[in-house]
């Protein structure tokens, strides 16, 4: 098998583990698969592998693809067909020319991970990448050894980096000509319907989902209920999103300045995050009438975005509509749940007693929080969770709770967002990972408008603070549910360290390198060039490149006339001085015994030059100092003898 | 490599800067343009950029500018992997047509270059050297037909680094290569024998024709001069005369009009007894139709007669 064929292979491989992983299998389950026929063939029949193999692999790779990727996902799936051509092409080229076309298609290829991760290692990887291409590229053309062509081609490759990077911050950026399909990255994530009860078991991803970065003079104190979703459809067990969820709506800032900045991880989701009712000055996101962001459009980036705090507009009345909307429930459903509602109805006179004593009755009752619930296979899921398990996370809490307002006519509705947040101390900014994931609800009450309500506090305030990783019982729970990853071995301390040294590094690498925007450009080149910092900027990069390539030039030009040794250098000098003209046609002996001639007092003298000039030229590169000795010598007495 | 019309004047700078026999590459020697594989690079770089730009990704739009840099770069180092060299036509090697006459270039160098090549524009020959370091001597083979040609124009090139760009220059030669006519194997005609000194009597003379060895069926390629007649007229059988190998003191003259077949054929057999000669150390004059080359022998005398039935 041949170098090309397997570091391409390796590449491809690489590149389609990273970007999801069931476009991964396909190919690796393929890329083995040519590997055995390829090898067959070459040991049964001695011969390269034919153009029927080729072919009738890409009519099972296309099936694969369009299996286990689909055409749906069409980034990904156009992604991996891609990755599919460049992989079989790679195995028929049979000259030079296609195998140099291949190679010249990975440097699309292999940029195309920046699609689906944008991470540091990411990064790191793409770039080792495209500098093992470069070899490959050396290796196939001069036949290179792979290690001279691996030194050779991330040389030149270290130096165009740092070239790059300036030009992206200074070349000014142009606005999207058009809309591209973003890919359909993380799987994980908010659920647009929550139904706890199908969920026994949570948190399972440790992947971030967003941070938020409070200004230094702003001491916002937690718990921090992230908002994302609000539900108000409920069939009985499940919670639909709210049919308003998307209608958009205006809000006006209540003051100038921002009071905290989120920056979004790419998802699948299109719903953002925010503590209140907000507004933004940022292009990408839409408000819609809870007061919520939400991208305009899918983008394959993380992104920024400032929260302004609005005017709170809302009404404390809400209209007939809304109010059934959020006190609608099936009737027949769970019916131990409404008698327990409607006892404490009648116990209480307002809506805070009412709730008061649900929460002393969950107390009492001994509710514990658990990620793993146990599975109900009742039709009156609340029932069995109010009167048998007892046990369960924060959708059970929440759902329940709301049904029970909802049964006695106190208009509910589920929110679902995330809790909490890992605060990473340095940077002042909070970490929301996709276990942080919660569900609480709003009630209505009149006069003072929607009020938040957390039941999963009452029975476990400690999960109020900080993040679930922080959760001094439920963080043993967690781990054994993430797993082998950083996160899940945080007990060791070096581990915990390292793992908080990545985040904020990483959190460094999304604020400055990913979230490098118009915005931000703008204002730093405002700062370096002032006004007309476009235009500026522009023709910096023009002198700059210019400049620069000049320099490159002229070292590399520098470096072919190797520089005239020391001693020959003193021996010219002697020349000159001796006959004030130099003749490279001359031996060094040749020249000594000329000056001999010519200064016959200084004979013993030369030869003594001669012969240390010889040690140091053929030899012994120690004795320059020697050498030099005589030359001031030598040079000293010419003087004497030109005054005489 | 897309070939651009070259107006006249352009030609005329060419000439002025490239002719000769040794050329020193320099700044105004040297040419520089993206190769294919670099229009491809190129191509991508642009859709990078728009993806870069589309998907408001930094790092992709960071690859886009990473690959014009070092498309630019390519640039230099080729540049740099050229200026500096001195090639010059070292030697011309005259050949007969099938074993490809060729030229011996000298490059003279002192670091280390990869992938010099040079290429004959008129014939596209290429030879390559993937490394060097100090001088070296690069052939060219010409797979020129029979004649007299002049070398004209040689592309010197590379693509290194990466094969991303082509940097090159001229070497315009007006010196002239033979390519000698391919041998034919045949036999040697029987008015082939000279006694006198003087070649053009002796071609004439008839007098040792008849001193035959054997006689063998005709085949095609054999002189008719030498078909026995009286055979034929006798039993309908083409035969033809064998003679004996002749003394080592023997010389001989070649006619042009004397051996069969078309012209191409006639000169190739005459080529190949011009050399069978040579290899038997006896002296040969050559008759072509408008040349004459009195009998001789040594290298320079069969170096003139190939010459002659090149140019013929």
């Amino acid at each position: 098998m041949k170098l090309n064929q397997i570091a391409c292979s390796v590449i491809y491989l690489l590149l389609a583990w990273l970007m999801a992983s069931d476009l991964g299998f396909v190919i690796v389950s393929y890329i083995t698969g040519l590997f055995v026929a390829y090898e067959l063939n070459r040991v049964i029949y001695k011969k390269n592998i034919t153009s029927s193999i080729i072919n009738g692999s890409a009519l099972a790779g296309i099936a694969l693809l369009m299996g286990f990727v689909g055409v749906k996902n069409s980034v990904a799936f156009f992604v991996s067909m891609m990755l599919l051509a460049s992989l079989l092409k790679i195995y028929q080229a049979q000259s030079e020319r296609q195998t140099m076309q291949v190679f010249v298609l990975n440097f699309f290829t292999i940029p195309c991970l920046f699609i689906f991760s944008q991470n540091f290692i990411s990064a790191l990887l793409v770039f080792i990448l495209i500098g093992f291409n470069l070899a490959l590229m050396l290796i196939h053309q001069y036949e290179f050894s792979p290690k001279e062509a691996i030194k050779n081609a991330f040389s030149k490759l270290a130096f165009t980096i740092p070239i790059s990077v300036l030009l992206v911050l200074f070349i000014p950026k142009l606005p999207a000509f058009w809309q591209l399909p973003g890919p359909n990255s993380a799987k994980t994530g908010l659920s647009e319907n929550v139904d706890p009860f199908e969920i026994s078991k949570l948190s399972e991803s440790n992947e971030l989902v967003f941070r938020a970065i409070f200004p230094k003079e702003r001491n916002i104190e937690g718990p921090f209920y992230w908002r994302a979703l609000v539900h108000d459809e409920f069939d009985g067990t499940r919670w639909n999103m709210s049919s308003l969820q998307s209608v958009s709506a205006n809000y006006q800032a209540s003051d100038n300045s921002h009071s905290y900045t989120i920056i979004a991880e790419p998802s699948h989701l299109k719903w953002l995050y925010a503590l209140d009712k907000m507004t933004t000055e940022q292009d990408l996101v839409a408000i819609n009438v809870f007061g919520l962001p939400y991208r305009k459009r899918p983008v394959s980036s993380a992104f920024e975005y400032k929260v302004y705090n609005v005017v709170d507009t809302q009404d404390t009345s809400i209209t007939r509509w809304q109010y059934r909307q959020n006190i609608q429930l099936p009737s027949d459903l769970n019916p131990q749940a409404r008698v327990l509602a409607e006892q404490f109805d009648k116990q209480s006179t307002d809506t805070e007693e009412f709730i008061a004593l649900l929460r002393n009755y969950l107390l009492e009752q001994g509710f514990t929080y658990t990620l793993n619930p146990p599975i109900s296979q009742s039709n009156n899921k609340i029932d069995e969770f109010l009167f048998n398990n007892k046990a369960g996370f924060c959708g059970h809490y929440a759902s329940t709770v709301a049904m029970m307002m909802r049964s006695v006519g106190i208009p509910a509705r589920l929110v679902s967002g995330y809790l909490g947040g890992e605060l990473n101390t340095e940077n002042n900014y909070y970490s929301i990972y996709q276990y942080d994931a919660h569900a609480w609800l709003e009630y209505y009450v009149p006069n003072q408008g929607w009020l938040e309500l957390d039941p999963t506090a009452w029975v476990s305030p400690e999960r109020l603070n900080g993040s679930l990783s922080q959760h001094s019982q439920l963080s043993e729970e967690l781990k054994s549910n993430i797993g082998m990853t950083l996160m899940g071995l945080s007990d060791v301390p070096l581990v915990n360290w390292l793992r908080l040294k990545l985040e904020a590094f990483d959190y460094q690498w999304t604020r400055w390198v990913l979230n490098f925007d118009d915005q931000k450009q703008s204002s730093f080149l405002k700062d370096i060039f002032g006004e007309k910092a476009k235009m500026l900027s522009g023709i910096a990069v023009i002198i700059g490149l210019s400049l620069l390539f000049t320099l490159v030039y002229w070292v590399l030009q520098r470096n072919s006339h190797p520089p005239t040794p020391l001693p020959v250098k003193l021996l010219r000098k002697l020349q000159v001085s001796a006959f004030g003209e130099f003749d490279n046609t001359k031996t060094s002996g040749q020249i000594i015994s000329a000056i001999q001639s010519k200064h016959p007092k200084l004979e013993a003298e030369l030869s003594n030059f001669l012969y240390e000039f010889e040690k140091v030229r053929y030899g012994n590169k120690s004795e320059l100092a020697e050498l030099k000795k005589h030359y001031l010598a030598l040079t000293k007495q010419f003087k004497n003898n030109k005054r005489d | 490599m897309i070939k651009l019309p070259q107006p006249a004047w352009f030609d005329a700078l060419l000439l002025k800067k490239h002719q000769g026999e040794s050329i020193k590459l320099k700044h105004d020697t040297i040419y520089v343009s993206p190769s294919k594989s670099g229009l491809g690079f190129l191509g991508i770089a642009v859709l990078n950029f728009i993806l870069g730009i589309n998907y408001q990704n930094n790092l992709i739009l960071a690859v886009s500018y990473l690959m014009f840099v070092l498309l630019l770069m390519c640039l230099i180092y080729a540049f740099s992997n050229f200026n500096g060299l001195e090639i010059e036509i070292a030697a011309i090697k005259d050949d007969f047509e099938d074993k490809r006459p060729s030229v011996t270039f000298k490059i003279e160098n002192q670091k280390q270059r990869y992938d010099i090549q040079i290429e004959h524009i008129e014939t596209k020959e290429k030879s390559i050297l993937k490394r060097i370091k100090s001088n070296e001597f690069l052939d060219v083979f010409l797979p020129v037909k029979r004649g007299k040609h002049t070398l004209g124009r040689f592309k010197i090139l590379t693509h290194y680094p990466f094969g991303l760009v082509t940097i090159w220059s001229y070497l315009i030669s007006e010196k002239h290569v033979y390519a000698y006519p391919a041998q034919i194997e045949t036999e040697l005609p029987k008015d082939s024998f000279i006694i006198s000194e003087k070649g053009e009597k002796a071609l004439d003379d008839h007098a040792l024709a008849e001193d035959f060895n054997e006689l063998k069926t005709y085949r095609e390629g054999m002189s008719i001069h030498r078909i026995s007649w009286r055979h034929f007229a006798k039993n309908k059988e083409l035969l033809v005369k064998d003679y004996q190998s002749p003394d080592k003191s023997a010389s001989y003259g070649f006619d042009f009009d004397k051996v069969s077949g078309t012209k191409e054929d006639k000169l190739s057999q005459l080529s190949f007894l011009i050399v069978q000669a040579e290899i038997e150390q006896q002296s040969y004059a050559l008759k072509l139709p408008n040349r004459l080359i009195t009998l001789s022998q040594g290298s320079s005398h069969k170096k003139q007669c190939l010459e002659a039935l090149s140019e013929a």
